[in-house]
């Protein structure tokens, strides 16, 4: 069988694998090992023990767990009601206060947490019933939550920046850094939106009278404050391992160990949280979420491998680099492509399977590696919006089930237009990628 | 729906075993993270060689990684698209659910075979890691083997639980 | 039809790099024969992983390899002694070394694992450091170094080093942040990696180079057998070709690292004999002794190293 036949086949059989119903990494896997038995004999079935482990012991890999650890410590402990009540308090006046505000606490989480599922849930749990009670409709307050927490992977940490780093070799502090200003600006084209679509709804403010709204305000300016106290620790702990990354004191895996411990011991002595009930959550949603992504990312690595050693992806990787075509064309073709993947996987398998193969026809067209790893992330973020697989909308789906499918999905739509809009911008204007690693890291060496 | 008898047995038994197992794989993750710290410690304060730590963190989080995925299927945390299977009923949706878990099934199976020969082969050739600290490697695919192995029982479990 | 063997490296694909050039020319002088025998070459490891390569070989998953011999020591412990300090010496040295008892010795453990040599190569490396030139051992006291292999590992903690372990492409940055004062690698890597952008000091392989890694390329027996004579001539012919190319290139590589670190204004400096001498009693009372109490023939390897003129 030729590539492309033998390419098209099992694309085909993975969609079907996936509608039916079977667990993203066990289709990824199944396929592989079908297409490597068809291609090279069930002898295979003898090494796949090795070729599992290869891929899923990694040092690098290392730091994924160990910053969902980080962001589940945060998001156990009563930081995330902090976080969101100080927030509410300066914002909730505004129209579309509380929205927007739920935004910047999306972004903040993000800071905290490598991950986007964990971001939507953890600011989700409390911000969704919140606007509902407060009359937002369902769309916009299920959909600011699902495009806040996308952010999860844009504002470092990040787990697909490591995944990225790993899987071409690239700097992952620098890939960090490279994040930081495109997620800030995607958080304001995020808040910008929402407050059109509040104003185009009639505007919405906290809907408490007068006189209680006052005397709310003289209550929480105290515990604003506490609040504010207790937050702080984690947004200097966040902040000093940032600093390492790319101050030059530890590499990824490092700053995500001592940063998993440190929001652990915050966690215990802030919140006061050493009994083993609350310890048992956070280290059932750590292992949860990381067994997820990291069983997903080992069998990706397994459908490369099958991939490759069927010749597909060296076909396809030809088939790109001949187009002949203008490097921005170029570049357009490979956003379609990246936003058909993201429609139907989890962003870190994308990043696996198509990464090494995109990488050298970046490098030959000109681009950034850099700034192509945050063209790919927004792209990817789109994936978590959009059916049939979207991490963050199976989150929004399990925080509040009443809402329509629908509902959310058109909720989100205008945010998924904002990544557009954003990457369109960071495609005019790479110097918002380049310009704060640069400044940081000098020069890039690649 | 509770069941009775052997399945039932079984079932209980499977569960029981994910719970517990999950509960290493949380010791072994925070256990990796204190052999981070460890090395952290050790490398910038005080200014000492680090030969074991990142090999002995990267096996605990493998092993901690496999042996948390039998709680991770049962409590449904492996991520799949079930709009299709949702919206059907009656016999097609249970076909369509039982075709899904086979396959899983057969992808754990055969990860369970593959382990264990690997297993088996840096058991039997005292195969050792390669590097200046040079463990054996069998300690380190165990975890695996075994996670792999409980995976494919709690599958088994999932499916006679008629909810695969 | 034609037979396709499937060759799997992990160095960068046609940009140059020595060892990707030796296949690429095994590659084209098969086809060239004619005789029905073709190599699909999968560089920069886009097919297995590096340290996946031998288990695949010699089972016959992976027809063909270039790889550093050393990656499979978890398997066999011999191999150990082709990433050995002190061992080799200098090029002229490592041509002698090819056709000695001590290369005999090492292609048994190979044959019988199941693959055979088609071409040797020896890359030379050596040790850049952005605080003191690491001349003799004293030197490397107090300095955070990535050593590029256990043996040196060891000989370098034995002088007083602190040994950070971690992959090759995370060098740059560990030197740039501090994270390490100096690194010890080959010498296409040096270049590669562009560590001459954060050193002070390189120190030159030289006539006394105390790095040498062996680096073949290999088949797989169950593939050598499946192949008919006039295609074993040719990619033995090939093979030798490449061996003799290599060759050529391998004092060229050391050469363009030396130019290149000095056009960036490092300071280039080589070991004296003396230097050498006191490196290698450190190493024979660290890093030999070590491998002739845990590898069965361990002692008469070495001793078969060091005997060759
Ligand atoms: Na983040
Ligand atoms: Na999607």
């Amino acid at each position: 069988m030729d590539p492309v036949t033998s390419g098209i086949f099992v694309v085909i059989a993975l969609l079907i694998l996936m509608a039916i119903g079977t667990p993203i990494a066990f289709a990824l896997g199944a396929i592989a090992l079908g297409a490597l038995f068809l291609d090279r004999g069930v002898g295979e079935l003898v090494y796949f023990g090795e070729t599992f482990f290869g891929h899923i012991a990694s040092f690098g890999f290392v730091a994924i767990p160990m910053f969902i650890l980080m962001g589940a410590a945060v998001a156990s402990s009563p930081t995330g009601r902090d976080l969101y009540r100080s927030l509410d308090l300066w914002m909730g006046k505004l129209p579309g206060g509380l929205a927007i505000s739920n935004i910047g606490a999306c972004s903040i989480f993000a800071a905290l947490s490598g991950s986007s599922p964990a971001t939507s849930a953890a600011i989700g749990k409390l911000g969704i019933p919140e606007m509902r009670k407060r009359g937002y409709p369902d769309g916009v307050a299920a959909g600011c939550i699902a495009a806040g927490g996308t952010l999860g992977i844009l504002i470092p940490p990040s787990v697909t920046m490591i995944v990225y780093g790993i899987s071409t070799e690239t700097s992952i502090g620098r890939l960090f850094i490279a994040g930081a200003i495109p997620g800030l600006m995607l958080a304001g084209l995020f808040m910008v939106w929402t407050l059109i679509a509040c104003k185009m709804a009639g505007g919405y403010n906290t809907p408490s009278p007068v006189a209680e709204a006052a005397a709310q305000i003289k209550e929480n300016v105290e515990g604003n404050l506490k609040a504010l106290v207790r937050v702080l620790p984690f947004l200097l702990v966040v902040m000093g391992i940032l600093f390492a990354l790319y101050g030059g004191v530890a590499t990824p895996s490092e700053a995500a160990g001592v940063g998993a411990f440190l929001c652990l011991g915050l966690a215990i002595v802030v919140y006061r949280m050493w009994q083993a009930g609350p310890i048992n959550t956070i280290m059932r949603d750590a292992l949860r979420e990381s067994v997820m992504i990291m069983l997903i990312i080992a069998t990706a690595e397994i459908f490369a491998f099958a991939l490759s050693s069927l010749f597909i992806t060296q076909t396809v990787a030809g088939a790109i680099a001949d187009l002949e075509v203008n490097r921005w064309v170029l570049m357009g073709i490979i956003n379609l492509f990246l936003l058909v993947a993201g429609f139907f996987l989890p962003p870190v398998a994308v990043i696996v399977m198509a990464a090494p193969i995109l990488l050298p026809i970046i490098l030959a067209a000109n681009f950034d590696p850099y700034w192509f790893a945050v063209i790919l992330t927004i792209n990817l973020e789109i994936g978590l919006i959009t059916p049939p697989v979207g991490l963050n909308l199976f989150i929004i789906k399990g925080i509040a089930p009443d809402i329509a499918l629908r509902d959310i999905l058109l909720g989100s739509l205008p945010y998924a237009l904002c990544m557009v809009l954003a990457i369109i911008i960071l495609c005019v204007f790479p110097e918002i990628v380049l310009w704060l690693p640069d400044l940081l890291m000098g020069p890039s060496t690649y | 729906m509770s069941q009775r008898g052997l399945i039932g047995g079984f079932i209980r038994l499977m569960d029981t075993a994910s719970i517990a197992t999950a509960y290493l794989a949380g010791a072994l993750l925070f256990i990796g993270v204190l052999s981070v710290v460890h090395m952290v410690f050790v490398r910038y304060v005080m200014g000492e060689s680090t030969i074991w730590q990142t090999e002995f963190t990267t096996f605990a989080i493998s092993a901690s990684m496999l042996l948390g995925t039998p709680y991770v299927l049962k409590t449904g945390g492996h991520v799949a698209v079930t709009v299709l299977p949702d919206a059907l009923s009656g016999l097609p949706k249970f076909l369509m659910q039982l075709a899904a878990s086979l396959v899983g099934l057969a992808f754990c199976i055969a990860l369970s075979f593959g382990s264990w020969y690997y297993f088996y082969e840096a058991y039997a050739f005292e195969w050792t890691s390669g590097t200046v600290w040079n463990p054996p490697l069998w300690p380190a695919i165990l975890p695996v083997a075994i996670g792999a192995t409980l995976l494919s029982l709690q599958y088994v479990a999932e499916i006679l639980r008629g909810e695969p | 039809a034609d037979t396709t063997l499937r060759v799997s490296h992990q160095f960068p694909g046609g940009k140059g790099d020595v060892r990707d050039e030796m296949v690429q020319l095994m590659a084209r002088e098969v086809k060239a024969a004619d005789v029905g025998l073709e190599l699909q070459v999968y560089p920069g490891q886009s097919l297995f992983k590096a340290k996946e390569q031998w288990g695949a070989m010699v089972r016959g998953r992976l027809d063909m390899t270039a790889l550093p011999l050393d990656y499979a020591s978890g398997r066999h412990p011999e191999f150990s002694a082709t990433l050995m300090p002190g061992l080799v010496r200098n090029h002229e040295r490592a041509q002698r070394l090819n056709d000695s008892e001590f290369m005999d010795m090492i292609k048994k453990v190979i044959n019988d694992a199941g693959a055979r040599v088609l071409a040797d190569a020896w890359l030379a490396g050596g040790f850049a450091s952005n605080k003191q030139c690491i001349t003799s051992p004293d030197t490397v006291q107090g300095q955070t170094l990535r050593a590029a292999g256990p043996a040196f590992d060891e000989m370098l903690a034995t002088a007083g080093a602190s040994i950070a372990s971690m992959p090759s492409s995370e060098i740059y940055t560990a030197m740039q942040t501090g994270v390490l004062d100096g690194a010890n690698t080959s010498s296409g890597s040096f270049v590669s990696y562009r560590i001459y952008e954060q050193v002070t000091c390189l120190t030159a392989p030289g006539a006394n180079a105390l790095w040498f890694m062996y680096e073949p390329v290999l088949i797989s027996e169950s593939s050598w057998n499946s192949l008919n004579e006039e295609q074993q001539a040719a990619l033995m012919a090939a093979g030798q070709k490449a061996e003799e190319y290599f060759v050529k290139e391998a004092a060229g590589l050391d050469q363009k690292m030396v130019d290149v670190f000095k056009e960036n204004g490092v300071e280039v400096v080589n070991m004296t004999p003396e230097n050498y001498e006191a490196w290698l009693k450190i190493a024979q009372d660290s890093a030999y002794k070590t491998f002739a109490e845990n590898v069965p023939n361990g002692q008469a390897l070495i001793d078969a190293a060091l005997a060759v003129e």
